[in-house]
């Protein structure tokens, strides 16, 4: 879902810079609040950032289609530790790799926030929320939270997309191309994002409830 | 046993990639779907930072900036997970 340098015009550019720098700046102070009244929550915060860059960096091959994408990771950060928390950690992960990894721009950096830092992250908590209130597993809530989120993530992207370059047809047409234009590589990905997300929530979950005090793992 | 049907899944997840693709991996699938657009409307990528990093350099980026993400994911890890991290950070 990395937006390539360039492909936004400058005033889409700033449209998604502005929510994306509003999220970014609530998510730092919920998160620095956050640390300040539960220290013991900074490894957990730390695994997190490494986890959301690292997913959300590597290039996965998907067999018989020749092509690669990766997962967000942003869905399972927002179920552990919130999704401002989560909209942070991609945020950041998305100016590194923009930086110094060939993945997205610095123009398009408020675009990719929105779409998997924010979108990802707010999607995904509000999924697994609705799926624990509907009474479900937390592993089942865990996975639905990953795969949607990673859905709506590229959902996100290709309206960006679309906006930015439908050119004479209609904008939404081209929107609904591009989504289905995802869909072969994203689906199995965004299977493997569910099976991820369950598996270390539940992890966590059974290893040390009580750092999760407090979190939505609990309905 | 459980580490060695991890193992064993790693591998099966490479050797599949590598076994069953009928072309080499051609790009991010973002970039597959905004080629045409692109070309379609007549616009390319462009290029803001003063630095460009392909070739090798980008190899190396990956490479360190994997390794630094681990060693941050096994080191918290470690903290929150095994004994001895449970008695330092109590």
């Amino acid at each position: 879902m990395h937006i390539p340098e360039g492909l936004i015009p400058a005033q889409q550019a700033v449209v998604w810079y502005a929510p994306a720098m509003a999220f970014l700046g609530a998510g730092l102070i919920g998160l620095k609040r956050h640390l300040a009244a539960i220290p013991s929550s900074r490894p957990l915060v730390g695994l997190m950032g490494a986890f959301v860059f690292v997913i959300s960096l590597m290039p996965i091959p998907v067999p018989g289609l020749g092509t690669v994408s990766h997962p967000c990771g942003t869905p399972m950060a927002a179920i552990l530790l919130g999704p401002l928390t989560a909209a942070v950690l991609g945020s950041v992960a998305l100016l590194l790799q923009a930086l110094f990894f060939a993945h997205g721009g610095i123009t398009s950096w408020g675009a990719n926030i929105m779409s998997m830092a924010v979108g990802g992250s707010f999607a995904g908590f509000a999924v697994f929320k609705i799926s624990r209130r509907a009474g479900l597993g937390l592993g089942i809530s865990a996975g639905m939270a990953g795969f949607v989120g990673d859905l709506v993530t590229y959902g996100l992207t290709s309206l960006q997309i679309a906006l930015a370059l439908h050119g004479d047809e209609p904008a939404p047409y081209v929107w609904g191309a591009a989504f289905v234009s995802f869909m072969p590589t994203q689906v199995p990905l965004a299977i493997a994002e569910a099976l991820f997300t369950a598996g270390v929530v539940v992890f966590i979950a059974n290893e040390r409830a009580e750092i999760l005090e407090g979190a939505v793992v609990r309905p | 046993m459980k580490r060695w049907m991890i193992v064993l899944a790693v591998v099966a997840v490479f050797l599949t990639a590598v076994l069953f693709t009928e072309s080499q991996w051609e790009g991010d699938v973002t970039e597959g779907a905004a080629a045409p657009l692109a070309e379609k409307a007549g616009v390319e990528e462009s290029q803001v930072l003063p630095w460009k990093i392909d070739g090798d350099l980008l190899l190396f980026f990956f490479l360190s900036g994997g390794a630094a993400a681990g060693f941050a994911a096994g080191y918290y890890w470690r903290t929150l997970f095994s004994e001895s991290g449970r008695k330092e950070m109590a």
